[in-house]
Order: C-alpha cells, then sequence, then structure tokens
C-alpha cells in the first residue's frame, strides 16, 4: 500500500469522524428535548410529545450531516504530510470547537436574555453590524483550534488523552444514532396514519 | 285520535305562529324564490368579547363592527364550546360539544363519525369551500376534508412557508410545526437546538421581514415566528373566490378562519399605538391556580398589544363587508361573523394555552347577517357555538339531525328562548380521547350563573377539584366566587355538568 492510500480516510475513519461531528449538536439537543416535551405532552398528549421529539432528533441529525459536509470539505485543506489519526483528531477538534462555542452563545443567550436585549438596544452602533459577534465567535473559533493543535502536535500524552476521549464520544454518539432510527419512525408512523 | 283542536291547543298554536312571525324576515330572499341561501362563515381566531367595544368594551377596538351590527343580529351572550382552536371549532362545524367530538387536541382529532357528521357534509348540496391560516384549525379541515369540495392548503396564502409542516410533513403538521420552530426558529430566551443552520435560516427570515417594517413595524403576522402572511391577503383571496362563487347555480358554504387577532399580535403601522398612553385601566384580579406568574404591567401591555391587532381584523371585516355589499352579495348571503374562542390578559395568564375557561376565553362574539335585513337585533340569551349548525340548516330549510346537541339560535327559532337553557365548554387538552376525561376543566352557565369545576390538572396536584361559582350577569368580571355561600346552585350545576361530561 503506497503512502497516500495510508493516508486517505477509511470509510471507518469516516463514520468516526461523523459520530464525534454530531455529538455535541445531539447532546445540545436532547438536553433541550428533555426539557420541552413535558410541555408539549401537557399541550396535547404523550404521543404528541414523542412525535415532537422525533422531530427535533430528526433535525439534529440533518444538521449534523451538514456539519459533517463542512468538516468533511475542511479535510481537503489539511497537509497530506500530517498523519492520518492527527488530521482525523484536529477535525474533530474543529468540529468540538464549533459545537461548544455555539452551544455556549445559546446558554449565554437563554440565561442573560433580558440584559442582552436590553443593552442591545442601547448601544445598537456596538452590536451593529451583526457581522461582529459573528465574527467574535470565528476567532474564539480559530483560537482554540489553534490552542488545541499546538497541544496535539507538541503533547503526546494530551494527543493520547484526546484519541481516548473522541473513541468514547464516538461510542456514545452511535446510541445517539440509535434514538434518531427510533426518532424517524415515530415520524413515519405520525405522518401515515395522520397523527 | 284527536280531531278538533282544544281552546288550550289553539291558543299555544297561536302563541308560537306570533312568535314565529318577526322570525319570517331572517327567511333569505333567495329561499323565497326555492333556491338555497349562500353561507358565508368568518371566524377570526382568538377573538374574546370581552376586548370588542361593540359589546361594551372601553377601547374602540371594533369601529367597523359597530357599524355593520346596525342590520345584524348580534349575540351578546355567546359561548365557544372550547378556550383553544380545536375543541372550539370542532364543536363549530360539528354543533356538539367536545365529550361527544371527542376532539381535545389536535392530535388526536375528533371522533371519526364525524367526518360525515359536520357542516360540510350536511351541506352537500352547496359548493363547500374553506381555508385557514391556523396550523390547528387545519388539522381538524383535513380530518373533514372529504366531506368539502376545496380545501385550500393554508401555506397558498402565506408569504413563505416552513418546510417541515408546509412541504414534508403535511399529515402531522402541528407537531411537525412545533418541532422545526423550537429546533430551528425560535429566538430568545428559550434557544434553539439547531446550533448552526438556524443562523442562516433566522437571516433569512430577517430579510423578509425587513421587506415589510414600514407596514408592520412589529413584524409579520405569523404562525411560530416562520409562516408570515399578511391579512390582507387572505380578505383579497376570499373576496374574491365568494364574487367567483356568487352568481353560480350551485349556492357556496364557505367557512374561512383566519388567524388574527390570535397572537403574534403584529398589528399593522396604522394601528400600532393606537391604544397606547390612553385612560384605560384594566381591572385588577388576583392570581389564579393556573397563573403562568404574568404581572398585571405585563397583561396589561399584552392587551393592549391584542387590542391593537384587533383592530386590523376590525378593518379586514370592514373590507369584506363593503366589498359583500357593492357586489350584491350580501343580498342572498348568510354571513357569520364569530370566533373558535376567547383571549385573556389577567389573573397571571395570558393569551389562552392553559386550563382557564375563565369569561375572557370562552365569551366570543357572534353576528349573524341575513339577506334583506336592515336593522339590528339584540340577543342576550345564552348561546353557544354549537347552536351555529343547526340555526345555518334551519335558515337553509335543511332538517336537522339528532344528533346535534345545539339548537337553533332564538330570533330564528320562532319561539321564545329556553330561560332555563345550559350552555357548556370543555377544555381536555390532556385527557385521553375516549374513556373519562381527565384532567378537565368544565364550564357551565345557567339561570344567570357561571360554574366552573377543574379537576386533575398538574397546578392542582395535592389539591383536589376547584369549583368556582360566578353570579355572571352582576359579576361579569367574575370577582366573587359564590360556591361557598350558594351550596345549592353550586350542587346543582355541578351535578348536571359532571353527568353531561359523563364524570357523575
Amino acid at each position: 500500500m503506497d503512502e497516500t492510500t495510508k493516508r486517505s480516510f477509511t470509510r471507518a475513519d469516516w463514520f468516526k469522524l461523523f459520530l464525534v461531528t454530531a455529538f455535541l449538536p445531539h447532546m445540545w439537543s436532547l438536553l433541550m428535548i428533555f426539557r420541552d416535551v413535558p410541555w408539549v405532552s401537557r399541550r396535547t398528549d404523550i404521543w404528541d410529545g414523542i412525535g415532537f421529539a422525533g422531530y427535533g432528533l430528526l433535525y439534529t441529525l440533518l444538521e449534523s450531516v451538514l456539519l459533517f459536509g463542512f468538516i468533511a470539505l475542511l479535510s481537503l485543506l489539511t497537509p497530506r504530510q500530517w498523519s492520518k489519526s492527527l488530521r482525523i483528531t484536529i477535525l474533530s477538534v474543529i468540529a468540538f470547537a464549533l459545537a461548544s462555542w455555539s452551544i455556549l452563545e445559546q446558554l449565554i443567550l437563554i440565561v442573560l436574555h433580558d440584559q442582552l436585549r436590553a443593552y442591545a438596544t442601547e448601544n445598537l452602533w456596538l452590536i451593529s453590524p451583526v457581522w461582529l459577534p459573528q465574527a467574535m465567535m470565528a476567532a474564539l473559533i480559530a483560537l482554540t483550534t489553534a490552542i488545541a493543535f499546538l497541544l496535539l502536535r507538541n503533547i503526546s500524552s494530551f494527543r493520547l488523552a484526546m484519541d481516548n476521549f473522541l473513541d468514547r464520544v464516538a461510542m456514545l454518539s452511535g446510541l445517539y444514532l440509535v434514538l434518531d432510527v427510533a426518532g424517524f419512525v415515530v415520524i413515519v408512523v405520525r405522518n401515515v396514519t395522520g397523527a | 285520535m284527536k280531531q278538533h283542536l282544544s281552546r288550550r291547543d289553539f291558543l299555544k298554536l297561536t302563541g308560537t305562529a306570533s312568535a314565529a312571525l318577526p322570525a319570517l324576515r331572517y327567511l333569505p330572499r333567495r329561499q323565497a324564490n326555492g333556491n338555497l341561501p349562500n353561507i358565508l362563515i368568518l371566524v377570526y381566531d382568538a377573538w374574546s368579547a370581552h376586548n370588542i367595544s361593540l359589546y361594551g368594551y372601553e377601547r374602540d377596538t371594533t369601529p367597523n363592527l359597530r357599524r355593520l351590527a346596525e342590520r345584524a343580529t348580534v349575540f351578546h351572550k355567546h359561548y365557544s364550546a372550547g378556550n383553544f382552536t380545536f375543541p372550539g371549532t370542532s364543536s363549530l362545524v360539528t354543533g356538539t360539544y367536545p365529550w361527544t367530538h371527542r376532539g381535545f387536541s389536535p392530535g388526536m382529532g375528533i371522533d371519526p363519525q364525524f367526518e360525515t357528521r359536520n357542516m360540510f357534509q350536511l351541506f352537500d348540496q352547496y359548493f363547500r369551500i374553506s381555508y385557514t391560516h391556523n396550523a390547528v384549525a387545519h388539522v381538524l379541515l383535513r380530518q373533514i376534508q372529504e366531506s368539502m369540495d376545496r380545501l385550500k392548503p393554508r401555506q397558498d396564502l402565506y408569504l413563505d412557508r416552513d418546510p417541515a409542516s408546509g412541504l414534508f410533513f403535511v399529515n402531522d403538521e402541528d407537531i411537525a410545526n412545533i418541532g422545526w420552530w423550537q429546533s430551528i426558529v425560535k429566538k430568545g430566551r428559550k434557544g434553539t437546538y439547531s446550533l448552526f443552520f438556524s443562523h442562516f435560516y433566522r437571516d433569512y427570515k430577517d430579510r423578509i421581514l425587513a421587506r415589510y417594517a414600514d407596514v408592520y413595524p412589529r413584524g409579520l403576522p405569523n404562525i411560530r415566528d416562520d409562516n408570515f402572511f399578511l391579512p390582507e391577503d387572505a380578505t383579497d383571496w376570499v373576496m374574491e373566490e365568494v364574487s367567483q362563487m356568487h352568481g353560480q347555480e350551485t349556492p357556496f358554504l364557505g367557512y374561512f378562519h383566519y388567524l388574527p387577532p390570535h397572537d403574534p399580535y403584529h398589528t399593522r403601522a396604522e394601528f400600532v399605538d393606537a391604544f397606547r398612553d390612553d385612560a384605560y385601566q384594566p381591572v385588577e384580579k388576583p392570581q389564579h391556580i393556573f397563573s403562568r406568574g404574568r404581572t398585571y404591567a405585563e397583561t396589561t401591555h399584552s392587551r393592549r398589544m391584542y387590542d391593537e391587532f384587533c383592530l386590523l381584523a376590525d378593518q379586514e371585516i370592514g373590507r369584506t363587508f363593503d366589498h359583500l355589499e357593492q357586489t350584491g352579495i350580501l343580498d342572498d348571503t348568510i354571513v357569520i361573523v364569530t370566533s373558535d374562542h376567547g383571549e385573556m390578559f389577567e389573573r397571571g395568564l395570558e393569551k389562552h394555552y392553559f386550563e382557564s375557561l375563565h369569561q375572557p376565553v370562552v365569551h366570543v362574539p357572534l353576528l349573524i347577517f341575513t339577506p334583506g335585513t336592515q336593522t339590528r337585533q339584540d340577543v342576550t340569551s345564552v348561546t353557544s357555538s354549537t347552536d351555529l349548525l343547526p340555526t345555518l340548516l334551519h335558515l337553509a330549510g335543511q332538517p336537522i339531525p339528532d344528533w346535534i346537541e345545539g339548537e337553533v339560535l332564538p330570533p330564528f327559532a320562532g319561539s321564545q328562548p329556553d330561560p332555563d337553557r345550559s350552555v357548556y365548554a370543555v377544555e381536555a387538552k390532556g385527557s385521553e380521547q375516549y374513556g373519562e376525561i381527565h384532567p378537565v376543566s368544565l364550564m357551565i352557565v345557567r339561570d344567570g350563573y357561571k360554574l366552573t369545576y377543574y379537576d386533575g390538572w398538574l397546578r392542582q396536584e395535592g389539591k383536589g377539584p376547584l369549583v368556582e361559582l360566578y353570579e355572571i350577569e352582576d359579576d361579569p368580571e367574575e370577582m366573587f366566587d359564590l360556591s361557598e355561600q350558594l351550596p345549592e346552585v353550586r350542587n346543582a350545576l355541578l351535578s348536571e355538568v359532571l353527568k353531561k361530561a359523563g364524570l357523575a
């Protein structure tokens, strides 16, 4: 086998990368679903609550696929001279950084919504145009990735720990995919039977 | 067999005949010619009679309705049979109470027997057409779609549609739409499930909103922050459609269920701040057991937003009637203006997504316009949304099936209204469809009293059933609970409503 082939991702590599990419979006969604299913069930009934959870999981799966597509495109930019495992780990870290900062953004919005709204009203010049917070987010993601990259390149124990962590994340994410399948079945049943 | 009329029978007959005489003026002109009258039903969602100036509300929320009422039959004590769209609308189109049609929530639908027992089926000699903006009302209309000739897809009159309920999951649109809303669309303190896509989707939606910011500065009317629509588009389409159907050989029955003034209360620019800084101060009421913790200041602000949105609904009604009059459609068409349920801004509660059956959520407007009527008649006896279907059948000269629980409305029935009549409302969205209704909110209005019964709701945990009794004629704001002072009235009304609901 030549060097290029060895450095190309196998199906298993892609699948692991997908599982890692899907982990945080699913974790966040499930937390929100657990928060919201009770009120949807109270609004109508338990079956609607289950259906609602199914849609939440389906949309999360679709978003995970989109995110994975983005990460797959990024993989084209990673230098071929890096080892395959380093590239997978770096791409996984980028996916994690993207999702983590987005979750943090959501949490800030949820916890500080009223204060931010009041602040935004009084300081329109500061938050407008809208690209400013998005640029800040991009900078944070880039910084996180750069720090992680330096640690992965230079501290072997950190890289080993990260690889082990990602293996476990991929396993847990596999369970989330099982939930996705169950959610999809629920959606099919509801749409076939007219809910 | 009795061959001759006794004196008593003769007096009875003449009494009935004299009571029936005023009703003759309501007979549609086309019917006199052997033709059937057209029927146009305009339902404005979540429109409380308590916020309508025609019914005495201090803010002038309905200048057009007041103008039009001068040639209508105006019902002052009209009750919806439910406090939200699904049971309320189901009762309206089936003429039965929720304990009969079993449509406690959109997820379960109505009992399948009502797929062929409903307003559209009974007017099968008509061209039957319907439209609604409302996803929940649409669930019902889709279930009974076979009974009508045309159900216009609700998304047809949206500026844009959400892909979930609009394109892919049309058989489960209510929950698919809620799932989409929570996952992708929702803004603010609740957050979205989507971490990335929601940003792009919102940017796209914000661009649509920006295009209409001058006309709708508070945002466009919409279904769950998505599915934007212009209320005037629906009015225009209805006017066009009705004009086309009018004059055809087949009479038409049109059921048009608009979302305004349902939340979000995004009114047009000309009505924004119409009631800001006015002198009106709503009555401050204590927090209820079902309170969601809204303060008086919060509910007062929401009420103003709602009242300003009511102005838009009223304007659309005015436009519709001006068109109907100019085109001569009013001359041979019975027009109904009503709502499926009300809206409430008091006791720590806002809107109508709750267990309460207080007056603002069940007391709804009803105006009936019959061809040729040029004077106003006010009806102050208690009536129910279940009465609409038998009344229309009566006016169209059709037989009334015995499964209908409503009655022909007083001025049209040709007899004096029954002073002992009871009307009911039911809220049981958490209940199983069949078997005992639980948890449940029940309402009965009779003899000037209104009793409400609540049992099994989460907020009642460990507290047992709650019964409230109000002398609704003298205490329309429901401030003084008489359930302890008047045990006999309480027990009589409670026994009746529990028996009706199958809970006695």
